[in-house]
This record gives structure tokens, C-alpha cells and sequence, in this order.
């Protein structure tokens, strides 16, 4: 338990509260640049969901992967390194310096599903359970795509994995065919009322995607050593 | 307890051996070999191929291997909390989660550092977390492995009680320490490893020397200042050693006739007074040469300078040689405040023995003038034992 509190102190130093006011800085921009688009797009139609595929589509992924570099500049074994030489597990040290950048990311993801709430129309509308789709969506796809990037952090001497798991999610999570399985965007894009990913309903989609999470992170525990 | 390498890090990087309880030294260009055996040592990296075995737990995967280590590397790490004191009681917490604040105190005490532990460990630059470090880490019990990276560096550390204290762990633990000065070496009178290119080179005691592939010259003359200058930069001369207020020169080099060539050139173009030019025995020299890769094939040396610190302070007692300074701390640089000079007594078993006062006597400029005694001085008086 020690290890855990131990990976979380140390993520504060790699993940600073001038980290975090930048990102979410970043990611409120660019809410509103696409709130600002979709505006101007179609000023009257209901687009909350349009909106939510644009924060959760691009800007949680662009967001974790970043917190990822941020946490693990060198990898996910080179970065640690330092704190294990005292005798922690490298295992609970990255628990606790994931749940750091898991509880970063979905707080400035759970903002910015705020943001296009309130913004988008919903909200003038009194259209709450939109917003409660819209949350529960949110932290699911940042657990997601935290752990999917914790394990491309794995992968790599400085880490290439990550801009592989970049790629793959976005060329092939992109698709509706079988190849989108693996991934979390089909996933997260079914839940938001989009295409879904070898024709499955949004239940299973939820299931899948709860699966895929446990999946990497699993896959990162194994790859990373004691 | 065994420290076992069988490990390789790269190409033409490899180290075969096994270490038992005791101080060894390992000497080298520290970034060529010795500091990156000791981040295999402690589990930090991982090797290419092979492994790292304490009592035949593989370190890198072994928290409980890792628990039994102590390493100081290059540059710590601290965990960012309050205060220095907080963050060395949550290390701390990791081997011992019992364990008493009163005792990380009681090390940065020792160290003449407590001032140091109420500050936030964001404010220390890296020379201070290495003296936080290494005051925590020679404070801890049950260590099976110590290892030390350029530990005589850290400026304000008490060198009497390090000395002190890493011949107290030595007695049942592995202390593994990288170096690239000689002087450490003789300082813990150590055994010691050369690394050339990469390879731990296999010690073979101090016959294994090869002195005719070296030359150090003492030279009496009635200008050694300008000598010195003269000489600095020839090629064949490797280093001038000028104790102050004398008027001999100890000057080294790879090649023994070509050093006598540039002394007598350089006397005879300067028109300096020659009153005697003697050669020296060479161990130090050696190893010094041998770490600046100018010794070609030179086999490694299990170097004893055949002393023992017996009457360095204690290790609770120690105190800083040349006082804090303005901040509390010595200034920083490479040159330790109290350099170990030989004070010509001589133990039960006829080694020289260096007293408390010989060895807390400051030098101005470890560089150019190291001590009213040089090293090859030191090695010659205990160089019996070792030859």
C-alpha cells in the first residue's frame, strides 16, 4: 500500500499543477473552438452528442496520451527506476502514479463534458439525463484510454509505444469492422450514439470496453516487473 | 552474501564476477563502466543479457533484494513532500514501515546536515540530496549491498566518519563504490577493479603491475612553478603534481624515457637548477593512468594502501574538517576538505597508519598541490603489503 502512496507523490512531481492547468487549459480551448464549429455548422439542430464524440473522440485520447508522456517521458520502467532502487514494487508504484493521471484527466474531461453541456444548448433545454450519459461516458473512456496508453508506455526504450497505441486507436479504431474490437474510440463512439463496432449494442459495447480496461491493465502488470 | 554479475549492457560493456562481503572499488571513467554497474547493482536497469543476483535473487525483479541495497546514484531522486525530513521517512517506510523518525534525524546529524531535513526537497540542488542520501542510506540496518557513486565528492560530508562507517558495513556487507580517483581507493584501502573499455578487468594483486609501462619521475629543482608550466603541456607528460612549499615535483607519464626526455628538455631550455630527478614506484599512478585510458593493456590491480582508519572519529562523533560554510556546507568540488596524508606511524603489522589530525589538515588545491604527501608517498610507505 506504502508503494502506491509512494507512485502517487511521486507522479506529483511529474504531473505539477502548472501540467494541469496547461492541459486543461488546452482541452477547455479546444471545447470551444469545436462548440464555436459546430455552431456555425447547424446553429439549431440538437448536437449534443456531436460535441461529446468531439471531446471524448479527440481530446481525451490527445489528452491521456499526453499525461502518459508527461508521467513516463523515458518509458515506463526507465521513469520508475529511481523510487524502485529503494526496494518499492514497480507494480504499485504504477498504480499509484496511474490513478494520478486517471483522476487528472477525468476531472478535465469531466469539465469539459460540463462545458459542452452547458454551452451546447442541453442545458437550456433541461436536458440533464444528457449530461449524465454524457459523465458516466467520460470517466469509462478516460479509464480507457489511461490504461491504453499506461501500456504503450510499456512498450519501447523511450516509449514508442505510445505513438504506436496512438495509431492503432485512431486507424483502426476508427473503422465499424471486427478490426475496431481492440480498441477504445469504436467503443466510445458506439456509446455516443455513433457507428457501433461489429454491430454491437451499447450494452455490450459497455462490457467490451470495462473488459478492454481490465485487459490493459493486466497486460501492463504482467510486462511490468516487480 | 554473494553480489554476483553476469551481465552485459552493451556492446563490448560486460561484467563477470562476484563479490563478497568488503570494500571494493571501482575505478574508472565513471559514465564508461563503474556507475553503470552500480545501476545494474541496485535493480535501476536492466541488463541487455544476463543478470544480477544477490544471494540468487535476480535485483531487477527482487523488491526484497532491492529492500537490502543501498544506493546512492549520480543524481537521487527525492520524493517531492514537504520537507526533506517527510520525504526520507516515506523511503524509509518502504523497508521498515515501523520505523522511527528519530533515527533519519539522528543520520542527517551525523552527517552535520539536519538543517537540511526541514527543508523541501525541491529546494536541494544535487549535491545536497546526495549528502541527504547518503546520510540516510549509511544509516540504515541490514544492509547486504552499499553502493556508492563517487561518494568523496559530496561536499560537508564528514569523510572521517564515511570512512568510518563503510569499513563498519564492509564487515558483513558487499560496498561497491565507483570512483574515478585513485586517492578513494587508497583512501578505504580498498581492493580495487580498473575498467578499460568497458570491462571490469580481472584483479590480479598488485604484482600484476606493470611498471615498465609507466614512468613517474620526482624532480628537486630550484623553479618548480615554472617547470610545472612547462611541462603541462607536453605530451608525453601526464600529470605534475606540485605539493606547496616544497620545491620537488612528482611528475607522471605513459612512457618513461620520453617523460625523462621532456623533464631534461624542459630544464635545460628553461636553464632551472636540477638538484635531483629520481623515478618512484608507481602503484597510484598506475591506476591513475589506468582511469584516463592512457595505459595501454594494463592488467587490473588489487590495490591495498595498507592502512586503516583506526583512529578516524567515530561515526556518531564525526565533524566537518573545515567547518560549515556560509550555507552550513563546505563549498563544492571535487577536492575533499581533509586529505589523507601519511603521517609516517606505522601499525602492528607494519602499515602506515594516518592519525586524526594528519588527516583533517586542509589543502588549498587538490589539483595542483594534493597534500604535503603525495599518494605515490602514501603507496610507497604501505606499499609493502601490497607488492
Amino acid at each position: 500500500m506504502n508503494d502506491v502512496y509512494l507512485g502517487w507523490v511521486w507522479s506529483r512531481s511529474r504531473l505539477t499543477r502548472t501540467w494541469w492547468i496547461q492541459s486543461g487549459g488546452a482541452a477547455l480551448a479546444a471545447t470551444l473552438f469545436g462548440l464555436i464549429l459546430e455552431h456555425r455548422a447547424s446553429p439549431s439542430s440538437s448536437r449534443i452528442n456531436t460535441l461529446l464524440t468531439f471531446t471524448l473522440g479527440l481530446i481525451l485520447p490527445l489528452l491521456t496520451w499526453a499525461t502518459a508522456s508527461q508521467l513516463f517521458p523515458n518509458g515506463l520502467f526507465a521513469s520508475l527506476a529511481p523510487i524502485a532502487t529503494h526496494g518499492a514494487s514497480r507494480r504499485g508504484l504504477l498504480l499509484g502514479a496511474g490513478l494520478r493521471a486517471l483522476s487528472g484527466a477525468t476531472a478535465i474531461v469531466l469539465g469539459s463534458t460540463v462545458v459542452v453541456f452547458l454551452l451546447g444548448g442541453s442545458a437550456r433545454a433541461g436536458n440533464f439525463g444528457a449530461l449524465l450519459i454524457g459523465t458516466w461516458i467520460a470517466v469509462l473512456g478516460a479509464v480507457a484510454y489511461t490504461a491504453w496508453f499506461l501500456l504503450g508506455s510499456s512498450f519501447g526504450s523511450r516509449a514508442q509505444g505510445r505513438w504506436v497505441f496512438l495509431a492503432l486507436d485512431w486507424l483502426l479504431g476508427s473503422s465499424a469492422s471486427a478490426l475496431a474490437l481492440p480498441w477504445p474510440r469504436g467503443h466510445l463512439r458506439n456509446l455516443l450514439g455513433g457507428e457501433s463496432v461489429a454491430n454491437l449494442e451499447q450494452p455490450a459495447a459497455t462490457l467490451t470496453l470495462t473488459l478492454l480496461i481490465l485487459v490493459y491493465l493486466g497486460l501492463t502488470c504482467v510486462r511490468t516487473p516487480r | 552474501m554473494t553480489l554476483a554479475f553476469d551481465a552485459v549492457w552493451g556492446e563490448g560493456f560486460a561484467i563477470d564476477r562476484k563479490f563478497e562481503a568488503g570494500i571494493h572499488c571501482l575505478l574508472g571513467t565513471l559514465s564508461e563502466g563503474p556507475e553503470k554497474v552500480l545501476s545494474l547493482a541496485c535493480g535501476e536497469q536492466r541488463p541487455a543479457h544476463g543478470r544480477v543476483t544477490l544471494d540468487g535473487r535476480v535485483i531487477y525483479s527482487s523488491p526484497e533484494a532491492r529492500m537490502q541495497i543501498a544506493y546512492l546514484g549520480p543524481d537521487p531522486w527525492l520524493p517531492e513532500l514537504g520537507s526533506v525530513s517527510a520525504a526520507l521517512e516515506m523511503l524509509d517506510a518502504i523497508r521498515n514501515p515501523h520505523a522511527s523518525s528519530s533515527r533519519l534525524l539522528d543520520s542527517l546529524e551525523r552527517m552535520q546536515i539536519a538543517h537540511l531535513g526541514a527543508r523541501r526537497p525541491s529546494e536541494l540542488g544535487r549535491h545536497e540530496r546526495r549528502a541527504v542520501l547518503l546520510a540516510y542510506l549509511l544509516g540504515l540496518d541490514s544492509l547486504k549491498v552499499v553502493l556508492l557513486c563517487d561518494p568523496f565528492t559530496i561536499a560537508g560530508v564528514n569523510q572521517l566518519a564515511l570512512v568510518e562507517r563503510l569499513h563498519e558495513l564492509a564487515s558483513t556487507a558487499v560496498v561497491l563504490l565507483a570512483t574515478d580517483q585513485a586517492e578513494d581507493v587508497q583512501r578505504l584501502g580498498a581492493a580495487a577493479g580498473v575498467f578499460s573499455a568497458g570491462r571490469l578487468l580481472e584483479p590480479k594483486g598488485a604484482h600484476a603491475l606493470r611498471p615498465s609501462e609507466y614512468g613517474c619521475f620526482r624532480v628537486t629543482c630550484d623553479q618548480p612553478q615554472r617547470l610545472t608550466l612547462a611541462l603541462q603541456n607536453n605530451p608525453a607528460v601526464h600529470s605534475v603534481q606540485a605539493p606547496l612549499h616544497t620545491s620537488t615535483l612528482e611528475v607522471t607519464g605513459t612512457n618513461p624515457e620520453q617523460l625523462s626526455l621532456a623533464i631534461l628538455g624542459a630544464i635545460n631550455e628553461l636553464g632551472i637548477q636540477l638538484y635531483n630527478l629520481t623515478d618512484v614506484p608507481v602503484q597510484l599512478e598506475v591506476l591513475q593512468a589506468a582511469v584516463r585510458g592512457r595505459v595501454d593493456g594494463m592488467y587490473a590491480a588489487a590495490y591495498h594502501a595498507g592502512w586503516v582508519a583506526q583512529q578516524a572519529q567515530p561515526w556518531h562523533a564525526g565533524s566537518s574538517p573545515s567547518g560549515p560554510g556560509p550555507t552550513g556546507y563546505a563549498p563544492i568540488g571535487r577536492a575533499p576538505d581533509a586529505q589523507m596524508a601519511y603521517s609516517g606511524q606505522l601499525d602492528a603489522g607494519g602499515r602506515a597508519l594516518p592519525t586524526a589530525a594528519t588527516l583533517q589538515q586542509p589543502t588549498t588545491d587538490v589539483s595542483s598541490a594534493p597534500s604535503a604527501q603525495t599518494p605515490a608517498q602514501l603507496g610507497t610507505g604501505a606499499g609493502g603489503e601490497g607488492q
